[in-house]
Parts: C-alpha cells; structure tokens; sequence
C-alpha cells in the first residue's frame, strides 16, 4: 500500500471511530437530565387552515405554565413547553404523540385540536402512559368513554353534549319550527350536525328538520343550494362547519332575501366571521362552549386577557385560549406536587381539584372536566353577545340578561 | 455502468489484483460506509433546527467538493465497481442495523417507517413515469385504493394482514388498469389530466361512500400485522436486545422496499424494461419497432400502482387509522417530486428522494411555517440547475444535464441556432 | 319555476367565473403546450393586489375610481409577475420534457401561495372585500341578481370579445397562433419566439389578475388558497371546451356551471355529490373526446 492509501485509512479510521462514538452518544437519550427538569409537549395545528386557533391555544398553554414558573409556583422544577405542529395531519400527530411518549422528560402533552388526531394518538399516548389533556378535538371518539385510554383528559366538553345543548335551544328555548342543516363533509362539520339532528329530531319530532346536504369546504358561491332550499321558508338555517364558508353562506343568504337566522357552533364563533360577513352577520347564531371572559368567577378572564396581551404574543388567543390556559394551569398544579414523574402527574388529575381560569373543577371518572359551560351567542351590531348560558352541568339554559 | 467501467479502467493499476489489495479496498468501503452512516445518525440526532441547518450545510459543502475533485470520483467509482456487491452488503448491513442502533429512539424509527412507506411508492411510481415515462399524476389514488382494500378486508372480514397486503396490491394493479386502459392512445399531456382527474375522484369517493369507506371518518382500529402469537405491537427481541415495537414495521417496510428493488433491477435489463424504456425516449419509433405499447403501458401502470397498493396496506396496518386526507392530491405531487428529484430509472436514487423529502421536514420543525414555502424553492432551484434530479440515471443525466466527460449540455441552446430546421423540438409538441 | 329562472341565473353567474378562470389556462396550454400549476396562484395574487390597492387608495377616491383602480392595477402588477415568473422558471427549462416544466410550474405556485400566507398580514385568514354595491341587489320579478354578477357576466363577455380581436385581427394574436402550432416553423417566418411567449404569459397573467379580483368583488372575500380551488374548475372547464381554444373555456365554463347548479338542485343530497359529479364528467371527457367539445386550436391533436 502506498503511503498515501496508508494516512488515508489512518484517517478514516480516526474519523470513524469519532463519528461512531458520536452517534452512540447522541443516539442515547438525554439520561444525564437535571433531575427536575421536565417538559411538556404540544401537538397542535400551528399551521394551515385552522392555525389560527392552534397557535393562540399553544400560546396560552405556554402561558399558564410559564406564569406558574415565574411566580415560583413550582419550587426548583423547570418545566419547558415544546412546540409540535401536527398541521392537522394524522400521520404527523401521531408521530409527534410518538416522539413525546418515547421521551422521558416529557410528563404531559396538550393535544390535537383535530379530532382525527385526537382519534388516532389517544392509545399512542396510552401506551407511553404520558397524561394528554385534549384541546379542542369535538369528536366524542377522542374522549373517554368511547375509548379506554386512561391517560386522556378534555378541557371541554364535546359534541355530543355541544349540539344536544345547541339543538335544545334551537327546539325548546327559541322554539324554531322549520329547519335546515347543512354539513361541510368533513368530520367535524358532520358529527356535530348528525347530533344536533337526532336531537332535535327527538325533542321536536321528525318533521322539524325539513331536509339535510352538505356543502364542500372552500366553495365559494353557494346560491345553487340556497336557491334550492329557500323555498322551504325556513326558521333557522344550521349550519356544521367553519368560518370561511359560514360568512359566505350567510352574505348569500342575506342576498337572497332569507330571513332566517344561521345557526352554527364554535367553528364560526370567532371575530373573522363576523369581520368577513360585514353586515350580513346580524342575527347569527352560534353555540360555544365557554364564556365571555367578564363571567369568569374572579375576574380570572380579564386578567387572563391582560395578561396575555401583556405577553406581547402576536397572534390573539382566539376563542380556545382560556380553555388552553386551563390546561396549562392543571399541568402546573399536577406537576407541583409531585414533581416530574408520569404516573404521579396522572394520578393527581385523576384526584386533585384544580383551581384556573375557568374555575374551580376536577377531572370525572372519564376525564371530563366538571363544569360545562356551553352558552348561546348572537351577533348584535358587529359583536357576539351571550344570550344563554348552561348550569354547570349542561342540563338546561339560562337566560343571561 | 458504462461510465463508471470506463473511469474504473482507468484507475485500476493493471496486473495487481492481489489479496491484498481486495482487503484494503473492501476496508475502505467498510470504513467509509461506517462514516457515512454516523454522520447520517448523527445528523438525525440533532434536535434543534439550527444545528441540524448547520449540518446540512456542512454536508453540502463536503458533497460539492467531492464532485469538484475529480480523482476522488474515479477512485471511488473504481473502488465500488470492483467490490460492488460488498460495498451493497455494507449498505444492506447498515439498513438493517439502524433500528438497533436507535433503539433508544422509537420517534426515528418511525420516522423511518414513513420514509420506507413513501420509498416504496416512489419505487412503484418508477416503472410507470421513470421507465415507462407514462406521466401519472393522481398516484395517490392507488395507495388509496390499497389502503382501504387491506383496511376493510381485516376490519370487517378479519382476514389477515400476509393476505390482505397482496390483495391491496392487486385491487391497486387493478386500479391501475381500469385507468391506463382508456388512456392509452393518449398524447402524455392528456394522459397527465386523467390520471389527475382520476387522483382526485379516488379522493373524492373516498370522501363520500361513507357505508364503504367511512367518509371523511375514515377507518378506524385497523389490526396490527401478527405472526404466530406476535403482535407488531410488541416490541422485538433480537437475542439480547430489545426494539421498540416502530422496528417491526420498519423491518417490514425494508422488506417490501427491497422487493421492489429487486423487481426494478430485474425488469431494467429485461426485454420488458427495455421496451419501456424504449416506449419513454419515443413512441412512435418504438411502435415501428414491434414493441407493443398497449400491452407494455398497462405492464408499467399496473406494475407502478402495484406497489402504491402495498405501500397503502402497510401504511394503514402501522397508523391504524386512515382517513381521505391521507390519500389526497399533494401526495401524488410528492411521490412525483420524489422520482422526478431523486433521479428518474434510477432506483437508489428515487429511494433517496423519499428519505429526504419524509426526513427534512422532520429535522426542520421549527421553520415550520415555511417549511412548504422552502419545499417550493428547494424544488424550483432543482428543477433549474439539476433536472436530471440528485442521482440521475446515466441516461438521464446525459439527457437532461451535462455530459460527465465532456461537459457539455445534451441539449442544444435554442439561441445559438436560430431558425434552424435541424434543432429538436420541445417533445411535448 | 321562480326557483329555475333562479338557478339559471346562478349558473350564469359561476360559469362567467370559471370561463374567466378557464381562458388563462386554455392561454397557456395552447400557445404554450404548458399546464400552468402557478396560474391559479397569480388570480389568487391579482385578488390580493386589488386588496391592496383597494386598502391604500379607498377613503381617498371616488368608488367607481377604486374599482377600476383594481382592476387596471392588478392586471398590471401580474401581467409584469407573470412575465419575471416565465423568464426565471420557465424560460430556461423551454427545452425540457413537460414533467420538468409541470414540477417547476407546481414548485412556483407552492412559493407564491406560501410566500403571500406568511408575509401578508393576517395571511392565513380570509380578508373582507368591500364591494361597492354592500348587499343590495337587483329584483328582476322573483330573480335576484346580485350587481356584482351582472358585472362579472359583462367582463367574461367583454373579455372573450376582446381576446378573439386580439387573436385573429393584430399580429400579436398572428404570432401566439403560429408559435401554438408549431414553433419551428414561426421562428422560420421570423415570428420572435421569446416575445410572443412573453407577451402571452402578460395577457395570460392579467387576465388571472382580472378573475380574481372579480372573485374577490363577486363574493366579498378573498384567502390564501383560493387559487387551487379556482384552478381545478378553471381547468376542468378549459379542458371540457378544448384547451387552447378560446371559446372552448367559455363553453366549458357555462357546462361546468350548469351542471353543478343542476346537479345540486336536482339530485338529492346533490351538494355533497357535485365534486364527484365533475369530475366523473372530466374523465369521461378526456377519455371520449380528449380534445374538448370544441376542439383545440389549429394545431395541437390530442391523440
């Protein structure tokens, strides 16, 4: 072998063995971890079509958390909030749900806002056995009892008790007559109109609902359908889908000389609506589940809102912000007890009594959390204004004067 | 091969081929395997963006150095063509070995798992637009079709995974058939616009005949795969270490790739293969030489939607959960953007292709909100200054880039020869 | 019957939109030979210019000054994008296979529609557009025809007369004829091949410009991705009348139209079967009659 063959092995071989040491390190998970240190990891829609809401929901959660921190909250132990954009896709969700249950440091995991995501990462979480409070994901598959993943928790409730409160206004309070409902195909749109259907149908007999269809998500002009419907004369048009589609379905409706209301639920509760319909939004009706910040006990919302504006965040927290800054407060009362540790954190929000924006509330036996605010807004010139609120838990409506 | 022939002639000292001098060449594959693969685990290891950035810069700057020194590529292409099948070995170790080396991270082999899953795709969608040059643009259509055969065979018939994967790949071959069949007389433009059409009907149908495909609930619960009493969702025993139980499907997916790396390498040479081939540089030329277009094209379809299918099995057995979004028509761009990128006939290049295009973006998280527009760029500089795609077959790059040994374009300027009769025309004329 | 009389003027209405989408695209695929991926992102793009010229010049001048405002502005703005787009992606790859151009194609609209969601205020959003006319409406008996949409009937109207005196009467739409057909051949002839394709992605880009802010006008809004949207029935509609003839994209664009109106008043549950519809029509198109209802222009055969 020449000399040059010689010092080139030489040095390759030196190289390898860096290389290999190296990767045999890095491949090693952090085990020397500051003993109380841990994390807690996001799997949220931060970008697409529902980012908006998913990056105010992180941003809150953040908030919660670092706030307890920074108040000493908890003692000596750090705790960091990392960022996992999911983008609304299952594939992804689940690999960030993977990759946070693999993890030793992470103790908790705010998840999905889509409920497909929600669907597909509860058992991933489960087998990891990392605590996953659910943000948004409506769809009742993702919650407990529809599945036995004891590591799930909601903030919220979902649909099933979303549009049987909806359908109870709608039927009971307001005593609509003639409806109609139309579902955007996907998921979300269409469970909750299947719910609100079978309710309605049940507290005010079949006929009530004239008819049903669906329209597709990022359609634009949606006079075929409403020509087709208007006819029926109706009392309130119901509607399962999301901003975009609701403020051009209204303006096109209000064209075309309906006078029926629209009805819809927390996809279209959000100032966007209102701002892209303009005028037409008068009159719109939308169920949500949670209250206008001023009717927080404690004025705990009004400080929730200063203090995130306070924060200098760019994005607003959108109409899911308090609900996420509960879960960041739970995580922060958990953890402050017990330190890093799964299965202890689990164990406290299956007992503890936690005390954040929302109120005072513990978890039920399926993870439910106990107070159930679902209120009845209407657009009164250019804002939302509640007109009914639930008890706490959602058995009937008050009015709010 | 006939370029890195030539150069390996040139390289090898003649007359010296001794013991000795196979040892130290395959010591120096084996070491330089070994490095490549740490840097690449170590790469993967980097958690935060801006070292993973700083990395790949770094790479990037060692690969165009290598191409700029000549000797380097001679000697390593003499190096390779004389061990090729260790130098294969290496690799194949190395492959088989990375669940083993990671195992304390389940997230990677994931991960991983994807890449094989797209890898395999982009294999299939290889004969039908690599070899063939038959442009499908609704790929997406027959993992589609694969994925919701294999789902609903084990969920409501409960047959077996080692069954319903071959039968998702041939409900997909068929797929594959219904749609070339009317197609086949068809210039490629058109061909493009029904394989679109047909992409997003798939989608479509997949979105509304709830009773069969769930709607936009999509599948859910779809078994795992199990051998005998072993679940896929066990973690493996491999003698005295443990895998997560990630490396169960990454195995299964290597497999799967690796069939289909073998059924590339033997159509290629083949009469088949060469019709194919023949059939993508012209037509009508291939038609006057008694190649049957007809029968060939749907081969190359039904062959390329055969794997979607088996991707399609694969990917819905690991999730457990498809739903339409999963089958829509940014996939097919994607899979299409792996071949044509990673370098189209040539099958190690389009499996790089698939790993880069599932890895980046993993390793990328944080530019999350542009990581699509970088895609974008990333792809409009290829296409710009490399349109051969990373590592282009021999012919391709003779085709569409510059000549290796002589530098020069394949292609003609249009500006050096105006008005000239003799300048080829765009093909797609 | 008030309800048909209704829908017809509904079809009226979305098919001027897809004919005016459907015109760009049937542009470049007939001069050209090229299916334009980015074209959808540059209506989506001349909406927003409109936008904006809209945000700085409205409390300031008269409305009908705005509107045109819009329009001139934004078709202006493309029409120059349009050209910078041809000379960076697509000039240098004029030699190159269709799948290379296609990816590049793709690869710029994938930059123009990210680029404008991250670096426009709120881009992720949709954005109000303010159409003079607010909500009022024009009663015709029991019809209800919105003023924008009498606008939009006029402006597909005045523009598929217009590009047909362009095409046969200047020696512009004498070039784009011969470089369809065969390009050799026109630069034989002394036709100045660059220019012609320079100048056709101009009128191809301006007339993007246009759909899009009569889009964003038409129906008060505006986001990020509408472009792919509007493409898919654009080019549906192209390809139903015959890509690269002119009249081809109004035919298709009407078909198209009322068949989706019909589709969803008549057939039960028709709102969620529409898509399916038609694009089941798009296949049985292409597969019988690839080269439209109309037929190409001279020069490109299908088969």
């Amino acid at each position: 072998m020449t000399r040059r063959a010689l010092c080139a092995c030489v040095i390759a071989v030196v190289l390898g063995a860096v290389l290999t040491g190296g990767l045999l390190l890095a491949a090693r998970e952090q085990t020397e971890a500051a003993p109380k240190s841990c994390k807690l990891a996001a799997n949220l829609v931060l970008t697409g079509g529902w980012a908006p809401f998913g990056v105010g929901m992180f941003n809150s959660f953040k908030l919660a958390v670092d706030q307890a921190t920074a108040a000493g909250e908890l003692k000596d132990i750090k705790v960091e909030v990392t960022r996992g954009d999911n983008t609304g896709d299952t594939a992804q969700g689940v690999a960030l749900a993977t990759k946070a249950g693999q993890d030793p440091d992470v103790v908790g995991a705010f998840c999905c806002w889509a409920s497909g995501i929600g669907v597909a990462t509860h058992s991933v979480y489960n087998r990891y056995g990392l605590p996953v409070i659910l943000g948004g994901s409506n769809d009742h598959r993702s919650s407990r009892p529809f599945h036995q993943s004891k590591v799930v928790f909601r903030n919220s409730p979902y649909d099933l008790i979303n549009m049987k409160m909806a359908a109870v206004y709608a039927v009971d309070v307001a005593k609509f007559k003639r409806l109609y409902l139309l579902d955007d195909t996907t998921p979300f749109g269409r469970t909750q109109v299947d719910e609100f259907e079978k309710v309605a149908k049940q507290l005010g007999g079949d006929k009530i609902i004239l008819g049903r269809d669906s329209i597709t998500p990022n359609e634009k002009d949606f006079t075929p359908i409403l020509t087709k419907i208007k006819p029926l004369n109706l009392d309130l048009l119901y509607l399962g889908g999301r901003v975009v589609e609701a403020s051009l379905i209204r303006q096109q409706m209000v064209k075309l000389g309906f006078t029926a209301p629209l009805m819809s639920s927390g996809g279209v509760f959000s100032d966007t609506y209102i701002q892209v319909a303009g005028p037409a939004a008068e009159g719109s009706l939308a169920t949500f589940w949670g209250l206008p910040l001023e009717y927080y006990p404690e004025g705990r919302g009004v400080k929730f809102d200063r203090d995130y504006k306070a924060a200098g965040f760019k994005e607003p927290y959108e109409s899911f912000g308090p609900m996420a800054y509960a879960a960041g407060q739970v995580f922060a009362q958990a953890i402050k007890g017990e330190g890093c540790d799964r299965q202890k954190i689990l164990k406290n929000l299956e007992s503890q009594e936690f005390d954040t924006v929302l109120g005072k509330f513990r978890f039920d036996e399926n993870g439910m959390l106990d107070i159930l605010n679902i209120a009845v807004y209407r657009v009164e010139k250019g804002q939302w204004k509640i007109l009914y609120r639930t008890d706490r838990k959602a058995t009937k409506f008050e009015k709010v004067s | 091969m006939a370029e890195v022939d030539y150069a390996a002639k040139q390289a090898t000292v003649p007359g010296r081929g001794s013991a000795g001098r196979v040892t130290a060449a395959r010591a120096v594959i084996l070491i330089g395997t070994a490095m490549l693969y740490g840097l690449v685990l170590f790469g993967l290891s980097l958690d935060q963006t801006l070292h993973f950035v700083l990395f790949a810069c770094v790479m990037g700057a060692g690969v165009y150095g290598w191409t700029r020194v000549p000797v380097l590529r001679t000697r390593a292409a003499a190096l390779l063509a004389q061990e090729a099948g260790f130098a294969r070995l290496c690799v194949i170790v190395a492959i088989l070995a990375y669940p083993i080396v990671l195992r304390g991270n389940p997230y990677l082999i994931h991960v991983a798992f994807l890449a094989g899953v797209f890898a395999l795709m982009a294999v299939g969608l290889n004969f039908t637009l690599g070899f063939a040059g038959l442009l499908d643009l609704g790929y997406a259509a027959y993992f589609a079709a694969g994925a919701y055969t294999s789902a609903l065979l084990s969920t409501v018939w409960g047959l077996s995974f080692w069954l319903t994967l071959p039968l998702a790949g041939l409900v997909a071959a068929g797929f594959g058939f219904v749609v070339a069949w009317p197609c086949l007389r068809v210039h490629d433009r058109y061909l493009a616009l029904v394989t679109l059409g047909f992409g997003a009907i798939v989608e479509l149908l997949a979105r509304n005949l709830r009773p069969i495909t769930g709607g936009t609930d999509g599948i859910l619960n779809i078994p795992p795969p199990s051998l005998g009493g072993f679940s896929f969702l066990d973690p493996l025993r491999l003698g005295p270490v443990t895998l997560p139980f990630q490396a169960n499907f990454y195995y299964l997916t290597v497999a799967l790739v690796g069939l289909g790396v073998v059924a590339t390498l033997r159509l290629k040479n083949s009469r088949v293969g060469r019709s194919w081939e023949a059939i993508r540089e012209d037509e009508t030329a291939a038609a006057c030489f008694g190649i049957d277009l007809i029968r060939h094209k749907l081969k190359a379809f039904t062959t390329g939607s055969f794997f979607a299918g088996l991707a399609g099995a694969v990917f819905a057995h690991a999730i457990s959960f498809i739903h339409p979004d999963n089958f829509n028509f940014p996939v097919s761009m994607g899979v299409l953007c792996m071949v044509v990128a990673g370098g189209m006939g040539n099958v190690g290049g389009v499996i790089t292709g698939a790993v880069f295009y599932v890895f980046v973006p993993e390793r990328l998280r944080e530019f999350e909100k542009l990581r699509l527009l970088l895609f974008g760029v990333s792809l409009l500089l290829l296409m710009r200054f490399r349109p051969s795609g990373i590592f282009p077959s021999v012919r391709r790059r003779l085709e569409l880039g510059r000549d290796p040994a002589t530098g020069a374009t394949g292609r003609q300027p249009e500006a050096d020869r105006p008005g000239l009769a003799a300048a080829r025309s765009d093909p797609s004329g | 019957m008030d309800t048909v009389a209704q829908q017809i003027v509904n079809a009226l209405t979305i098919g001027s939109m897809y004919t005016l989408v459907g015109i760009g695209f049937t542009l470049f695929f007939g001069v050209m030979g090229l299916i334009n991926f980015a074209h959808g992102e540059v209506y989506m793009l001349g909406a927003f210019t409109g936008l904006v010229i809209f945000w700085a010049t409205g409390p300031s001048l008269p409305t009908a000054a705005v509107v045109v405002l819009m329009f001139v502005g934004a078709m202006a703005v493309c029409g120059g994008l349009g050209v910078a787009i041809e000379r960076v992606a697509f000039r240098p790859l004029r030699r190159m296979p269709v799948l290379i151009v296609l990816i590049t194609s793709l690869a710029v609209s994938i930059i123009v529609r990210e680029g404008l969601k991250e670096f426009f205020p709120n881009g992720s959003n949709p954005q109000r557009y303010l159409s003079p006319f607010g909500l009022s409406v024009l009663r015709i008996g029991p019809v209800i025809v919105t003023y924008e949409a009498l606008i939009l009937m006029g402006l597909t109207a005045g523009l598929i007369v217009t590009l047909y005196l362009l095409v046969s009467r200047t020696w512009f739409g004498r070039s784009m004829r011969a470089t369809a057909e065969d390009r050799e051949a026109a630069m034989m002839m002394g036709v100045d091949v660059d220019r012609t394709v320079r100048q056709a992605f101009f009128v191809g880009s301006a007339l993007g410009a246009c759909a899009g802010v009569m889009n964003g006008l038409n129906y008060g809004s505006v986001k990020f991705d509408m472009g792919w949207t509007a493409s898919i029935k654009g080019f549906t509609s192209a390809v139903i009348g015959g890509l690269g003839n002119i009249y081809g994209a109004m035919v298709g664009g009407f078909v198209l139209g009322f068949l989706e109106v019909f589709v969803v008043d008549l057939v039960p549950k028709g709102g969620q079967y529409k898509d399916v519809i038609t694009f089941v029509v798009l296949i049985l198109a292409l597969v019988f009659r690839p080269s439209g209802l109309l037929g190409p222009a001279a020069g490109r055969r299908a088969g």
